[in-house]
């Protein structure tokens, strides 16, 4: 059995990090990061371990034409674009694999970040637009996402998924 | 004999899921010399081997003189000492001696000037001879190499000297100073001589400290000739050795073969143990407790004649169905990994950027938090196509090796 990390590479079960990445993983342990240890004699449900990344918070973005998913839990912040390395650009979620390129996808194409809990979707000024199921977005106008929600970059569908 | 060394062990988790599929084991194991060999305090038989080109006029001469009057000072008069200037060429100014007339050392010391260009194989050469000059029984065997620069079309040559010296004993201890110095030469040479990777004096004032950091250090040995071995029994394999203390230190696929891993640690100084993190394959089991790697500990003790003394220590998990019971993981030894992962990506970017002048991986804030400030501000300025100095990519570099040192983000 394999734990991937958000860039699809495949690791042995119990992985703390990705192989090839570094990537943590997040099936492995949860790194103490100064947090006390919980006193266990008390009445309230137990205070923190050992936490490792804040957020309650899961979530998918699922490349509909490949059935593709990227993992946005526990990240306050994901770019979606086209991999560029001679312009420095280098989006969390790259489609470049996905048809990007062909699909009208720009390189700073969208972001999802988290606000109160509350996932948002924000064209960067892309070149062929940011639709969210099928309302085409005005550019740097954060907009709330729901379960099931269908995002199209240019011409690329995306499905977000919240569990 | 028991009682000279400890060698224990964690495990990342006593309790394993059985899961019908390979997993992997993190096992942190550690070798250390005990109380008893507190009083312990072998002869020293010291090199020091100083680079006194025209690059290092100045403040960085000048304090170096001063710390290796301090190491003079501190020597027992049952230790030897010698110094080798070099430049062009090289030359011996104090002649391996006990450390017994220590006004006329130091003042042989003072009288050094700065000089020429750099070749640094001339004053190991020298060096070199100048440990072999006397048998100190159970002497600690040292050169500390210093230099400010690059040397001149003898790079294979000083190579060579550092396999010459571990046959014969003597771990050479390099040391940068200033931003010029070539880190992969001189971390070879420190590596194959069985001495550890260069240490970097970023700035003159430093060296004093520095020199007082090796001398302890070679003071400290109480223990000699170690070598760690895994046994490991039919379904496990290795993936991973990677030594995390005193610094991390990657040691690659050459340690690991096909039933066992061999990692030779070389000198155990007292007060500071010595950790290795293995990664290992485990195949599907069923629920029990299963010993999944034996280690033996090899080592010799000069003070009481002992050779080739032996401990064991058998790593062992339990296999659960339990859910609850394999949930708890062990933070200090999941923090060594953290942090050697860290250490492997950091060196990754590092690597690039020295070849490329830029670097194209980028790095997962999780792997970055483990990462000191000044650390981060530089990975972050090159991911963003910018250029950083050789000064901090010497830096930072260094420090990463040491990032398993700091203990103030695990929980007791």
């Amino acid at each position: 059995m394999t734990v991937r990390c958000s860039l699809g590479h495949e690791n042995p079960d119990g992985s703390a990090f990705c192989d090839e990445c570094g990537e943590p993983l997040s099936g492995a342990a949860p790194v103490a990061v100064a947090a006390a240890p919980a006193p266990v004699d008390t009445a309230t449900p137990a205070a923190p371990v050992m936490t490792a990344a804040p957020a309650a918070l899961v979530a998918r973005l699922i490349v509909e034409a490949d059935n593709q998913e990227f993992d946005l839990s526990g990240k306050d912040l994901v770019l979606i674009g086209r991999e560029d390395a001679v312009s420095n650009i280098f989006p969390d979620v790259d489609l470049t694999p996905h048809g990007g390129e062909e699909g009208g996808v720009s390189r700073m194409h969208a972001r999802i970040f988290v606000e109160n809990g509350q996932y948002m979707l924000e064209d960067e000024n892309s070149t062929n637009f940011t639709f969210l199921n099928r309302q085409k977005l005005t550019a740097k106008t954060p907009t709330p996402l729901h379960d099931d929600d269908e995002i199209k970059l240019g011409r690329i569908l995306l499905r977000f998924k919240e569990a | 004999m028991p009682g000279e060394v400890t060698l224990a062990h964690q495990v990342g988790k006593d309790f394993m899921p059985v899961t019908g599929g390979s997993q992997v084991a993190y096992v942190l194991v550690e070798a250390k010399p005990t109380e008893m060999m507190a009083h312990v305090r072998m002869p020293l038989n010291f090199a020091l081997v100083l680079d006194h080109s025209g690059s290092m006029k100045g403040a960085k001469l000048r304090n170096v003189k001063e710390a290796v009057k301090m190491v003079i000072d501190r020597l027992e008069p049952t230790d030897y000492v010698s110094v080798v200037i070099f430049d062009d060429t090289a030359q011996v100014v104090i002649p391996s001696l006990p450390a017994n007339d220590k006004p006329g050392m130091k003042a042989t010391i003072d009288q050094i000037r700065d000089a020429g260009g750099t070749t640094m194989s001339l004053g190991m050469i020298q060096g070199l001879n100048e440990l072999h000059h006397w048998n100190i029984p159970n002497a600690v065997n040292r050169m500390i190499l210093l230099t400010d620069g690059v040397t001149y079309g003898d790079s294979d040559r000083c190579r060579q000297l550092a396999r010459d010296a571990a046959s014969a004993g003597i771990a050479i201890y390099p040391l940068g100073i200033g931003a010029d110095w070539d880190e992969e030469l001189l971390d070879s040479i420190g590596q194959l001589s069985g001495g550890m990777p260069a240490e970097f004096i970023r700035d003159p004032m430093d060296a004093l400290g520095i020199f007082e950091q090796q001398l302890q250090s070679a003071v400290d040995v109480a223990i000699r000739n170690s070598t760690l071995i895994l046994r490991l029994p039919v379904g496990v394999t290795a993936k991973k050795a990677v030594k995390v203390l005193p610094i991390i230190s990657d040691f690659g696929q050459s340690v690991l073969s096909d039933r066992q891993i061999v990692i030779p640690l070389g000198d155990l100084e007292k007060d500071r143990p010595q950790s290795v993190l293995v990664e290992l394959m485990i195949d599907p089991r069923p629920a029990g407790l299963f010993r999944i790697a034996q280690t033996e500990l090899s080592y010799d003790v000069p003070t009481t004649n002992l050779v080739g003394e032996r401990l064991r220590d058998d790593i062992k998990v339990t296999f659960t169905t339990d859910a609850n019971q394999a949930a708890p993981v062990n933070a200090y030894v999941m923090n060594m990994a953290e942090k050697a992962n860290a250490h492997r990506l950091v060196t990754r970017v590092l690597d690039e950027y020295k070849r490329t002048g830029k670097a194209t991986t980028r790095l997962a804030p999780n792997v970055t938090r483990v990462l000191d400030e000044e650390t981060q501000a530089a990975l972050a300025q090159i991911s963003q196509g910018q250029q950083i100095s050789q000064d901090q990519v010497k830096s930072i570099g260094n420090k990463t090796r040491k990032l398993t040192q700091r203990l103030d983000d695990i929980i007791p």
